[in-house]
């Protein structure tokens, strides 16, 4: 899978991750993550918290995670599927098995296989990988760790 | 959503916005400044690469000094001069080529530096749009955004709702206001877009201040100023220090270097006082709910050190917060403000004198031109802030405007601005290479100048008082400001004119001798006398601010709506000083009774004088027309003297504005006397042309005008003194002295 074909599965498994993360931002979600598919590096620790000299804002801790939670989860994706490689014989189904992990709670998405169920060590990792990244991009580490959690929960597990 | 400490202001506020802006202000500042630094520049390097060889040439076209001596062969007897006459002709047209040469690269430079500018402005937009990676926010995108956004343009005031644009990945919650003329945008960055749903009073204060920008008309202003900046160093600082010769530079450049100091502190003050209107627009608009307070009080603390301080193009947090309560900072005139915008004129007269010189023939009309431009620009600036700290005066709330300190700043920056320029650098030594010789007639003037920066700033506090007080029931003290304005640069405008005739006759005349040079200025003084435009001024200057006493409202005015930024339903909400009843009334008819008296004066002892002489010695021979020049002046100096008598008197019995009720008293003295001149003249066999009235009438005005003034302002002044120590013993009342 190449990477923008990740982040436009991230941009699709993104919303739910928002939704448990910071629910006030979804009636954005929709603009967000298509601008983010449109140039997923404009989200970078550099400029993603660059302000106008002439402008005028709010001082205090913004939490705006959206912009932060699709490039992390892209990450994420990479990283499980290239744990999940040797589990799927048909590697055109990767995207399909990475969505199936990320539909825990879906009774309408069918159930994943028991031989790619995530392992408690690969959670950890997967919210190591997250919580990294996330702060790579400058969210702070509350939210960061928000975050993670919020993808860390999302995935289907063995146990 | 978060709990504000904000809370409605708990008095009425004056209203910042009754009178044009400080943004305004400084703005103008920063165009005299960017232009009369650029045309040191350009001129600099006509002069270095064009002129100083062109002059050269010149100079050997000039009849030689033994050229003219030999061109006499005796005392009044002159040899053939058509040679002379020719040699200086060749002479003057060369000098006016290189005038006209350096005059186009100064005006081709100006016309890049504008163009630049313009280039700039223009594309400010669109490298923010692409730098912020702005996309239009729209319906679809968050629908309640884009309604809430509609809903406040319109409390805004708007016509036209701005363009809205956000960058969707960004984070930061910060507003942004921008956009090509006429074409205004507000830039909301995505964490400021989800506050609309985590905090939307935080989201309402930011999006109230970027559009109180728009309404305050900040737009242009602010990225004019930003653009002019950078234009100025691209193509007036860097081709300068690249093409000039390293002599000169390294004599000079402490005066580069300030002037490109200069410029950047107008922007940045620019800038900065902008943020301030605009936070203050927005409060209005804002609910007590409102986060406004709260938003602006949590706004980070930079620790700067002092130059970083003067360079920021925001105000502190707390300056903001403050400003919000108390929008009387909004009303000062600081001595700084007033040293710099003299500094910034003094910058530009002479370089300006030097384009004009080139398109405008005649040198008379070249200083009137230029001085009538930079005395507007002045009487802007300066006048504008003496009329907004005049109000925060009456209202009680500000200190009373300082002549002396303000007179003193606004004369010393201009003595310190043309040290600045140009020709100063040149007449230092690169072209002339000679002493001053006239350092005395300088100083002379210079004394002259601060006299007439004092008169002007106490004439604009007594214009100020009186009309603001007239036009408290008004819709608007505009149009009073407006005219208040037009008198005060006709006023500066003969002061800067005639101090620089005067000043460029002692340049070349002074070293040919005292008496022949006194002589001179006492016949340009004379000539001077009789100018129509001349007694306008002078008659303007008494006649406007006494003028607002028919305009004086009745005892208890309706609250007016330009006053106070909140609706004040109560009449009480107008200050006792602005409440006419409150007030000294004028005395109108107590000074033309004293002119009155005065010309009466006058009559008897001209009656008596004209026909005493016309019987005792009848005209007759050669000695009649010296005789005539004789008595003409005697009894012009009468007249004067009467005049001083009658507005002395007038200043000393009149306690509210005593100057200017002495200054009608001894015009409405001056038009009797002329009167009674005329007729006797007709009366013993002379004729009343109108060439020779006009004369008359306007050398008694006007002669007698300048006289009166020191006398009345000495006695305004003891008065002001006399006054101030019997409030101090307890008496109460109000009245403004001058």
């Amino acid at each position: 899978m190449s990477s923008s074909e990740f982040d436009q599965l991230a941009a699709e498994i993104g919303r739910d991750i928002v939704a448990r993360a910071a629910p006030q931002e979804l009636p954005l979600y929709r603009s967000v993550s298509a601008a983010y598919l449109q140039s997923p590096s404009d989200v970078s620790g550099e400029s993603i918290h660059k302000e106008e000299i002439l402008g005028f804002g709010v001082a205090e801790a913004v939490t705006y995670i959206t912009p932060v939670a699709l490039p992390v989860l892209s990450s994420v994706l990479t990283f499980l599927a290239g744990e999940l490689k040797s589990s799927i014989h048909d590697q055109h189904l990767i995207g399909d098995t990475l969505k199936k992990l990320f539909s825990k709670n879906k009774p309408s998405v069918p159930q994943i296989s028991s031989e790619v169920l995530l392992t408690r060590d690969q959670l950890e990792r997967v919210r190591k990988l997250a919580f990294e990244k996330a702060r790579e991009l400058n969210l702070k580490s509350k939210e960061a760790s928000l975050l993670a959690d919020s993808i860390v929960g999302s995935l289907a597990t063995t146990a | 959503m978060s709990s504000d400490k904000a809370s409605a202001p708990s008095k009425f506020r004056l209203n910042p916005f009754s009178l044009p802006s400080d943004t305004g202000c400084r703005f103008a500042l920063l165009i005299v400044t960017v232009f009369g630094s650029s045309l040191f520049m350009y001129n600099g390097l006509a002069l270095h690469k064009l002129s100083v060889p062109a002059y050269q040439q010149c100079l050997a076209l000039e009849p030689s000094a033994a050229e003219v001596s030999g061109s006499t062969a005796g005392l009044l007897k002159l040899k053939d001069p058509s040679v002379l006459i020719a040699k200086s002709r060749a002479f003057a047209s060369c000098v006016r080529g290189v005038q006209r040469s350096s005059a186009i690269w100064m005006f081709a430079g100006l016309a890049v530096l504008l163009l630049v500018t313009l280039s700039i402005v223009w594309f400010i937009p669109t490298v923010k749009t692409r730098r912020g990676r702005l996309v239009p926010l729209s319906l679809e995108d968050a629908p309640e955004v884009a309604a809430s956004l509609e809903s406040m343009s319109r409390e805004a005031g708007l016509t036209r709702p701005p363009r809205f644009l956000w960058s969707p990945l960004n984070t930061a919650s910060t507003g942004l206001a921008f956009g090509r003329p006429g074409n205004p945008c507000i830039a909301l960055t995505g964490g400021l877009v989800t506050q609309f749903y985590t905090d939307p009073m935080a989201f309402r204060a930011v999006l109230l201040h970027e559009l109180a920008h728009i309404r305050n008309g900040d737009l242009n202003k602010t990225y004019f100023a930003v653009a002019t900046w950078y234009a100025f160093l691209a193509v007036a600082l860097a081709p300068f220090l690249v093409a000039m010769s390293w002599d000169f530079l390294s004599a000079q450049i402490w005066r580069v270097l300030v002037l490109g100091l200069l410029v950047y502190l107008s922007r940045t003050a620019v800038l900065r006082v902008r943020e301030t209107y605009a936070d203050v627009r927005a409060s209005v608009w804002d609910t007590p709910a409102g986060a406004l307070r709260r938003v602006i009080a949590a706004l980070p603390e930079p620790r700067e050190n002092i130059w970083q301080k003067w360079l920021r193009v925001h105000p502190t947090a707390p300056e903001r917060s403050n400003a919000l309560d108390n929008t009387e900072n909004l009303f000062e005139v600081s001595f700084w403000e007033t040293l710099f915008a003299g500094v910034a004129a003094g910058i530009a007269f002479p370089n300006f004198m030097l384009l004009m010189q080139a398109v405008v023939p005649g040198a008379i009309q070249t200083a009137v031109l230029a001085s009538l431009v930079f005395a507007a620009l002045l009487s802007g600036i300066v006048g504008t802030r003496i009329w907004r700290a005049s109000l925060a005066a009456l209202v009680a709330i500000g200190p009373a405007s300082r002549v002396t300190e303000l007179g003193f700043a606004l004369a010393s920056g201009l003595l310190l601005g043309l040290k600045f320029s140009l020709s100063a650098a040149f007449s230092s030594g690169l072209l002339m290479g000679a002493k001053n010789p006239t350092i005395l007639w300088d100083f002379l003037l210079a004394i002259v100048l601060l006299a007439g920066c004092m008169l002007f700033v106490r004439w604009e506090i007594v214009s100020a008082s009186t009309w603001l007080t007239a036009s408290v029931s008004a819709r608007s003290p505009r149009a009073a400001y407006v005219a208040a304005q037009l008198v005060s640069t006709a006023f500066l405008a003969l002061v800067f004119g005639s101090l620089f005739v005067v000043w460029q006759v002692g340049q070349t005349y002074l070293s040919g001798g005292l008496p022949g040079f006194a002589s001179l200025i006492a016949m340009g003084f004379l000539v001077s006398l009789n100018q129509p435009t001349f007694s306008l001024v002078l008659m303007a200057l008494w006649a406007f601010p006494l003028a607002a006493g028919f305009r004086r409202g009745p005892p208890d005015p309706r609250p007016s709506s330009w006053l106070f930024l909140e609706p004040s339903p109560v009449a009480t909400a107008v200050p006792a000083n602005l409440v006419s009843a409150n007030r000294a009334p004028l005395q109108l008819s107590s000074a033309l009774r004293l002119g009155l008296l005065g010309g009466v004066v006058f009559c008897i002892l001209h009656i008596l004088i004209r026909f005493a002489g016309h019987y005792a010695s009848p005209p007759s021979g050669a000695s009649n027309e010296s005789k005539l020049f004789f008595l003409y002046y005697s009894q012009i100096l009468l007249a004067v003297l009467i005049q001083i008598v009658v507005a002395g008197v007038a200043a000393a019995r009149i306690s509210n504005l005593p100057l200017l009720h002495g200054l009608l008293a001894a015009f409405s003295g001056a038009c009797i006397m002329t009167a009674a001149f005329l007729v006797t003249n007709l009366l013993l066999g002379g004729t009343i042309g109108l060439t020779f009235a006009s004369d008359v009438f306007q050398t008694i005005v006007n002669a007698g005008a300048i006289c009166s003034l020191p006398v009345g302002l000495l006695i305004s002044v003891f008065r002001t003194r006399t006054d101030r120590l019997r409030k101090r013993d307890g008496h109460h009342g109000v009245s403004v002295v001058v």
